[in-house]
């Protein structure tokens, strides 16, 4: 991504809910603020924990259990025991933080429909950390060309282009390459010297 | 030297005295860097912006800034820094013309006078050529039918060589 003022890298940054994206320039200062799209805030799908049956339920798994459910510890041990538990229902975000009180109490349990969060890594529902972020870095690289993350971060921090060393190399036999002009480019210095 | 324009139309040095509202050259980007941008990025100097003008109305622009590559092993005249190997180019950043004035090859007009002025900048302080960043590849491939080159590792960015950029001035003293 290009700043529309100035050309040079633009740089994005994440804070809490909020996108902001500023121009890497240290002369320019094109900057726009958005919403930052957290994944799990975002997803709508209700999904549900269903408890797998607990014949051995210790008493912090019935204490755990027993936070969500009202029907009281004798009842809760039964339903456990019998695997009859009633599923809990809720979003993305309710599941997030149950599916993390649960496992913590030791209760098994598989969520439905397919979860696409990783309870151990929040990135996946939470997004990455405050703080500078790689958006438009990766849609660079392509095969051959697998350094341009690197070098549009090196851009984006000095304001200067660079390259590969085969791009380097390349550039160098192009610009010493012999020149011979073509049509259009007779035409177009014909039109830059004003006769035409 | 400088680039003749057709009848009506002159080529003036950016000032908000010149209507710009009603420009369109059919890509947003361009019209709205044009009227909300230019006039910010000419205060600031991070670009030298002229537009082609008929009457009050602005109908066409281009927009040129110099950057800075760093590449090792180029000739010690084309650097900038020598410690490291960083040399300087024109960017041509910003061209458009307005809908209501195509077919007169206006577009082809600015883009010599936009290489006439890298030219002027070139030969008071030497770089690698042009570059200009294409916004499609259809544009590229205009460019490309120019002389301009694919510049390595960055898509859709490309470069007029110096050499080639002197050459088309000299063509005409040679004929």
């Amino acid at each position: 991504m290009f700043c529309p003022d100035c050309k040079s890298l633009l740089h994005c940054y994440r804070s809490g809910a909020c996108l902001l994206v500023r121009c890497s320039s240290a002369s320019c200062s094109w900057e726009a603020v958005t919403s930052f799209p957290v994944p799990i805030i975002n997803d709508n799908t209700r999904y549900a924990i269903i408890f797998s049956a607990l014949p051995t339920a210790t008493s912090a798994m019935l204490i755990a259990l027993n936070q969500r459910f009202t029907h009281g510890i004798v009842a809760t041990r039964r339903l456990a025991a019998c695997g009859e538990l009633p599923p809990f229902e809720g979003s993305a975000l309710e599941i997030w933080h149950e599916a993390h009180r649960l496992r913590d109490a030791g209760i098994s349990f598989r969520i439905e429909p397919n979860y696409p969060y990783d309870l151990d890594e929040p990135t996946t529902a939470f997004g990455p950390p405050d703080g500078r972020l790689d958006i438009g870095i990766e849609r660079c690289q392509s095969p051959g060309n697998e350094n341009a993350s690197e070098m549009d971060l090196r851009e984006a921090q000095t304001g200067v282009l660079s390259f590969t060393l085969q791009g380097q190399a390349e550039l160098l036999a192009l610009l010493q390459a012999p020149v011979e002009l073509t049509p259009e480019q007779k035409r177009l210095g014909r039109l830059m010297q004003g006769k035409e | 030297m400088s680039v003749v324009f057709p009848a009506g139309y002159r080529l003036v040095p950016f000032s908000e005295s010149w209507t710009r509202r009603d420009f369109s050259s059919g890509n947003l980007d361009v019209d709205r860097w044009l009227k909300t941008q230019a006039k910010q990025a000419v205060a600031a100097q991070h670009m030298g912006v002229r537009l082609l003008v008929q009457g009050k109305r602005a109908c066409g622009f281009y927009a040129l800034k110099q950057i800075a590559l760093v590449v090792d092993g180029l000739p010690q005249d084309l650097l900038r820094r020598k410690e490291n190997a960083v040399a300087s180019a024109t960017l041509l950043a910003w061209i458009g013309v307005d809908r209501n004035d195509l077919g007169q090859g206006l577009g082809t007009h600015l883009l010599a006078q936009a290489l006439n002025d890298a030219l002027q900048v070139h030969r008071l302080s030497p770089g690698l050529g042009v570059i200009v960043d294409a916004l499609s590849e259809e544009l590229a491939a205009k460019y490309r039918a120019w002389g301009f080159k694919n510049l390595p590792d960055h898509p859709l960015r490309l470069i007029l060589p110096a050499a080639a950029l002197i050459a088309m001035a000299d063509e005409h003293h040679k004929a």
